[in-house]
């Protein structure tokens, strides 16, 4: 069992943030924090999430994320 | 003009030829512009077929499928072949109508959130709110699904956007989100693989439905046959390359073929292409990893090390790693001579096809045999598709591919009523092939009103439905696994499958002997037409192999009588 830091930007839209926290759940990774802002205007939000879980299920996350025309950007900031 | 029409327009202006789906309140103004288009808008008797047609047409055409349902139950309808397609990773764009938008959030009449329904099996969906961006969305959604690995989109449009005037669009791209530019091959991790396989004694090739949409047989064949390693498929993997190429051993995994189970049992390196690595093809993934090196190429970066951590992972698309992939390895190591394992697995692989044909008494037809009779009597390009159970595990082991694009089957989702759908859109897509639905009479009575549409639109396909008269593939768990305990798995015999075909208008017989299935069904594609052929097969069946779930390759259970110990090289434990 892992905690990480997952660093997320994405659109700005409920769709957005809903599948974000679905990616979660489909990794079966624990909720500690998340903590998300509206960037630029509005159009986009960024989002960090403080997760607990299997020790490859971060890096899938974040890959998984990238698949979708929703997350601009998406890293692992920290893990221990 | 209206959104709508600006919608229709710049769907011609993708070359989007066929719509499958059906009007109601909410998508009537697209359906309205669709009245004046050259676009053919198929009326579907279910939206879920709707869908799953344009799956058929999607896989075989290479560009996502589009489908289309109203708002409320039209677009519920969809989710089933929706989520197929997202596991399957096939390109399909959903259009529904969505309630006006000043009744959203209301529960109005026929409301429902499409798209948060949806969500975690899509790779893009979006109501559009904002007439303007109805055209931009669209084009995102059909880039989308077809970038990169791909999946199903869903556009949501509420009744009062798609009648808003907005200005003439003319050639609008895709936003740079939507249309990501290929990775380049990383050269170090290539290089790197290419000298584990150097390495490898006993490599084996495993491809999965990535082979298939990247087009990657000719690179995966000479790469097997430099180093002489066997091959062998997932479900999804199947026609990627030939199946009478002698290096293949067809399906691996639960219902996999004997030869390509022993294969990835006997390997110390596996390398994976385009597959999600499923325990359907490779069991626990713990002892798939034990002792052999893995090398996995996948387009999907998310994919590696999800089920299986890889030795060495090769992001990128499956057909341009390869090539580099084959290259490297040229470069390292002289053409290896015929692999003596690959041929005594396939002296195996005979001894079953053998051991299968001579179970048969000529007293009942047998699914196997009725496969690899009409494998052999059709021409080579034929689209076969399935429904799922038994029938569908029959024709992965017997029916052979020949080339990509020619096995249409639901693969990760496992929908019964994939097939026939299926093999719908797949006509629609290439009306001068031959298309075969081969069903299961469960799977055929879930989406059977397609038929109406074979009539009325002249796509001919044609239906052999393995009639067992049971959900057979649950009977078969039940008989091994709930000791014989059977409940709900039988059908009675009333349902008459010739008189239910004919109905919808398609010809239909019920055949007694193989003779007369030969005859029927190749008459039937020679002349193009549609038929039904109702097929009693012998209810009492189990498909062999089988490995029983949770268990590795090598508790495979063989069919009773069927001794392989002598011919099996060191795979200790097959019983
Ligand atoms: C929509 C759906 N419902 C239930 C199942 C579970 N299921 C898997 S195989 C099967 C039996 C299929 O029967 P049939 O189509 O007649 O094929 P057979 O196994 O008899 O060849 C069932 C019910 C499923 N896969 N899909």
């Amino acid at each position: 069992m892992m905690r990480f830091v997952v660093f997320v930007e994405l659109v700005n839209s409920h769709d957005a943030v809903a599948k974000m926290l679905l990616a979660v759940k489909q990794g079966n990774l624990g909720i500690e924090s998340i903590n998300i802002h509206s960037t630029e205007d509005g159009r986009n939000l960024s989002a960090i999430l403080l997760l607990h879980g299997e020790e490859n299920k971060a890096e899938w996350l974040v890959n998984k994320l990238l698949n979708f025309p929703y997350y601009r950007s998406a890293k692992i900031l920290k893990q221990v | 003009m209206r959104a709508a029409d600006a919608l229709v327009k710049a769907m011609e202006k993708q070359g989007v030829d066929y719509v499958f789906g059906i009007p109601g309140g909410a998508n009537m103004p697209f359906y309205d512009a669709l009245k004046d288009s050259e676009i053919r808008s198929v009326l579907m008797r279910h939206e879920q077929q709707a869908a799953h047609a344009a799956e058929g047409y999607a896989r075989v055409k290479r560009r996502p499928g589009v489908c289309s349902g109203t708002s409320g139950p039209g677009a519920t309808n969809l989710i089933t072949g929706l989520v197929d397609a997202y596991m399957d990773s096939t390109p399909v764009v959903a259009i529904t109508g969505q309630v006006v938008r000043a009744f959203m959030g209301t529960d109005a009449f026929q409301e429902a959130d499409i798209v948060g329904l949806v969500l975690p099996h899509i790779k893009y969906a979006v109501t559009v709110k904002d007439s303007r961006r109805v055209v931009q969305e669209f084009v995102n959604a059909y880039s989308v699904a077809m970038n990169l690995r791909p999946g199903p989109t869903l556009i949501d449009l509420p009744r009062d956007v798609q009648i808003e005037e907005v200005p003439n669009q003319i050639d609008v791209k895709p936003e740079p989100q939507f249309a990501k530019p290929l990775p380049e091959p990383d050269i170090e991790s290539i290089k790197q693989a290419a000298r584990i396989i150097v390495e490898s004694e006993k490599p084996v090739i495993l491809v999965g439905g990535g082979a298939v949409y990247s087009m990657a047989g000719r690179e995966i064949l000479e790469l097997a046959e430099h180093i002489a390693a066997p091959i062998v498929e997932t479900t999804m993997g199947k026609g990627a390359v030939p199946e009478d190429h002698p290096l293949v051993l067809g399906v691996v995994g639960m219902h996999g073929r004997v030869e390509a189970d022993l294969a990835v049992i006997e390997s110390d390196l596996v390398v994976c292409i385009g597959t999600r690595l499923s325990d359907r093809a490779i069991g626990p993934a713990k002892d798939f990893q034990k002792g052999r090196k893995i090398i996995h190429i996948d387009i999907d970066a998310s994919e590696f090390g999800k089920n299986v951590r890889p030795t060495v992972s090769l992001p990128g698309d499956a057909r341009k790693v390869l090539a580099e992939l084959v290259e490297y390895t040229k470069h390292l190591v002289a053409k290896r001579p015929e692999s003596m394992l690959a041929k005594k697995l396939r002296e195996i692989g005979q001894a079953y096809d053998e051991y299968m044909m001579s179970m048969d008494d000529g007293k009942v037809l047998h699914s196997w045999k009725v496969v690899s009779l009409l494998t052999d009597a059709l021409p080579p390009d034929t689209i076969v598709t399935t429904g799922v159970g038994q029938h569908q595990m029959w024709a992965q082991l017997f029916w052979k591919n020949r080339a990509p694009g020619t096995w249409l089957s639901s693969g990760g989702l496992g929908t019964m009523g994939f097939g026939l759908p299926a093999a719908f859109g797949a006509k629609a897509a290439a009306p001068d092939r031959v298309v075969v639905n081969l069903d299961g009479d469960g799977s055929f009575l879930m989406t059977c009103q397609t038929l109406a549409c074979v009539a009325d639109y002249e796509l001919p396909v044609i239906t052999v439905i393995f009639d067992n008269r049971s959900l057979g593939m649950v009977k078969q768990w039940q008989d091994m696994f709930y000791n014989k305990r059977y409940k709900d798995v039988e059908y009675n015999d009333r349902t008459d499958l010739v008189k239910l075909s004919e109905a919808f208008g398609v010809e239909a017989v019920r055949v007694e002997s193989y003779d007369e299935l030969l005859k029927v069904v190749t008459r039937a594609a020679r002349s193009n037409t549609a038929l039904t052929v109702d097929v009693p097969v012998d209810a009492g069946e189990l498909v062999f192999p089988m490995v029983p779930p949770g268990k590795w390759l090598e508790d495979v259970k063989l069919p009773p009588g069927f001794d392989i110990s002598q011919r099996i090289v060191s795979a200790g434990k097959i019983s």
